[in-house]
């Protein structure tokens, strides 16, 4: 792990800035997601995600929240807000201490390198990735 | 002449598109990175004439460097993606192709904000590469 994710300070807003969040370092986990899923939440196909310690992270300002049941049969639940739509936060209930941070929120992406893509197996042909390793589905540990 | 279905997230709003994309575009700019939480948007656009949208949808309006207004749409239960709009075009819509049943026709033409692109988000070099709008 580079030093500099150790120290890491992110903040970002809504769309609308009605809300916002705060994360501190260090980041442990940093990969991109195919699952028809993430596709679906992003519009996108892919999702780009860092993980934080749940307890280093604060959240100001009205926030929905969405669960459902993942293909690893944990509870994903992600909060946006409720004004904008802007997703702020992923959790999963297999790890409670984990907080799963949607890249593109924020403003500074140069910290992030991720290092897999899972879910490979619905990958999108149009949508390209980069030369990192492929898993065509989860991954114990991440 | 192909029917194309696709639906949020949570199933509370679905859409179904006749006609073949006027425009198909990857925008890497600040305000599409945000949205997504990704490193870009890929939408298709269609005549609205050609899309029946089922369900309710969330908007939220914003300003676009050209002076435009946009109209982002989005599932109020669920969060995700939907539409946008723009007072530019106003007879066309937006559809962001993460939502298509099958997305297997997409490619974009065009790649925009490619400035604000990040280091770890490769695009394809045979597209159309525009620095910003
Ligand atoms: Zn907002
Ligand atoms: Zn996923
Ligand atoms: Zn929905
Ligand atoms: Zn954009």
């Amino acid at each position: 792990m580079k030093p500099k994710l150790d120290t890491l300070e992110l903040e970002a807003d809504c769309a609308c800035g009605a809300a916002s969040i705060a994360v501190k370092g260090p980041i442990y986990g940093m990969f991109l997601c195919c699952c028809p899923d993430c596709q679906l939440m992003t519009g996108s196909g892919h999702a780009s995600v860092a993980i934080a310690d749940s307890d280093n992270v604060r959240l100001t300002g009205k926030l929905s929240e969405f669960s459902r049941l993942a293909a690893s049969g944990a509870t994903f639940t992600r909060h946006f807000c409720a004004n904008c739509g802007t997703t702020l936060l992923g959790g999963t209930s297999r790890r409670t201490d984990a907080a799963l941070l949607p890249v593109g929120l924020f403003r500074d992406q140069s910290w992030f390198a991720p290092n897999q893509v899972i879910f490979h197996r619905s990958h999108q042909k149009w949508d390209i990735l980069p030369d990192i390793p492929k898993y065509e589905t989860y991954r114990e540990g991440l | 002449m192909s029917t194309k279905t696709g639906h949020c997230h949570c199933g509370a709003v679905h859409f179904e598109v006749t006609g073949e994309p006027l425009r198909m575009a990857q925008c890497h700019c600040n305000a599409c990175r945000r949205i997504t939480g990704t490193g870009h948007n890929v939408q298709a656009f269609f005549k609205k004439s050609d899309v029946i949208i089922h369900g309710v949808t969330s908007t939220h309006d914003s300003v676009s460097d050209k002076g435009n207004t946009r109209i982002r749409h989005f599932c109020s239960v669920c969060g995700s993606r939907m539409f946008s709009e723009n007072t530019a075009a106003p007879d066309a819509i937006g559809i962001a192709v993460g939502e298509f049943d099958d997305s297997s026709w997409f490619k974009p033409q065009v790649i925009l904000y490619n400035a604000d692109r990040p280091a770890w988000d490769p695009i394809d070099p045979s597209v159309d590469v525009h620095e910003f709008m």
